[in-house]
């Protein structure tokens, strides 16, 4: 299994995007090629970055808003 | 001022219509976030957004995924605003894209050892991620946001953007690899002295 083909299957696991069968070949891939294992971990630790830095909650104002259009406007 | 917002299931049609969709805006608001770059614009689209919903839930089937229908209306209000407020054409030249991406258009390099690339992430600004996104096309960004950062699938996000799953899939793959390309030679140009003002700077 050449790594730099791995590289495609890894972006799409980290996605959550590999079937049954290719994530387990992966994940066995992985637990023997230290190359692979550092490039996915650091994939995932990127993604999870992402995610705490830029998840929000939305301004109260907005949803006063947005109730307002739902409780109104919205029905009309 | 304040919605009861029923459990789902229960209620009329229209209160499941509203407890569906409503608990996407704050899901909404970041993604508006990511267009605009501008709280208040965000917000304004998010307004919007729900607007338009509301006027068209004829038009939505209880139980199918109003995340997606929802997140696909924001994005055609901001191009269309965007297309209004720019009259001329807009074309997306990927030639810088494709030069960035390079080789390493699958993965990231490939690091020494795991820890400095760990650490360099971890040290990573919220500022300095958002400016490498901001430089990403609208078509990168809203593929890497939405699955990156909203979680969601390829197939929600080929509905979304009306492209198709291989093309989500090849964006999302692409963008990645260009932010961490970006980020990583913004590192290395303040560490050489030689761009001090490269992630500070506007």
């Amino acid at each position: 299994m050449r790594c730099s083909q791995e590289a495609s299957r890894i972006q799409d696991y980290i996605s959550g995007e590999l079937g049954r069968e290719d994530r387990m070949m992966l994940e066995s891939h992985l637990s023997g090629c230290e190359e692979c294992k550092t490039c996915a971990e650091t994939m995932l630790f990127f993604r999870s970055r992402l995610r705490d830095l830029f998840r929000v909650t939305a301004p109260v104002e907005l949803r006063n808003r947005i109730a307002t259009l739902s409780a109104g406007g919205g029905k009309s | 001022m304040t919605t009861a917002v029923p459990p789902a299931g229960k209620g009329t049609p229209a209160d499941r219509f509203e407890s569906e969709v409503l608990q996407y805006v704050d899901g909404l608001y970041g993604y508006a976030i990511h267009l605009t770059r501008n709280p208040d614009d965000a917000s304004d689209l998010v307004q919007e957004t729900y607007a338009r919903a509301f006027k068209a839930r004829s038009q939505y089937r209880l139980g199918t995924n109003a995340r997606a229908w929802l997140f696909a209306i924001l994005r055609n209000t901001f191009l269309n605003d965007r297309r209004a407020a720019c009259r001329s054409p807009r074309t997306v030249s990927c030639d810088w894209l494709d030069e960035l991406a390079g080789e390493d258009q699958d993965g990231f390099e490939s690091p020494r050892s795991p820890d400095p690339q760990k650490s360099f992430l971890a040290g990573l600004m919220r500022e300095d991620i958002e400016k490498a996104l901001n430089r990403l096309p609208e078509e990168f960004r809203s593929a890497v946001v939405l699955c990156d950062v909203e979680e969601m699938s390829y197939a929600e996000i080929s509905q979304i953007l009306s492209i198709p799953i291989g093309t989500v899939r090849s964006r999302i793959h692409r963008g990645r690899a260009i932010l961490r390309k970006l980020l990583v030679e913004w590192q290395s140009a303040m560490m050489e002295g030689s761009g001090g003002e490269v992630l500070a700077g506007g």
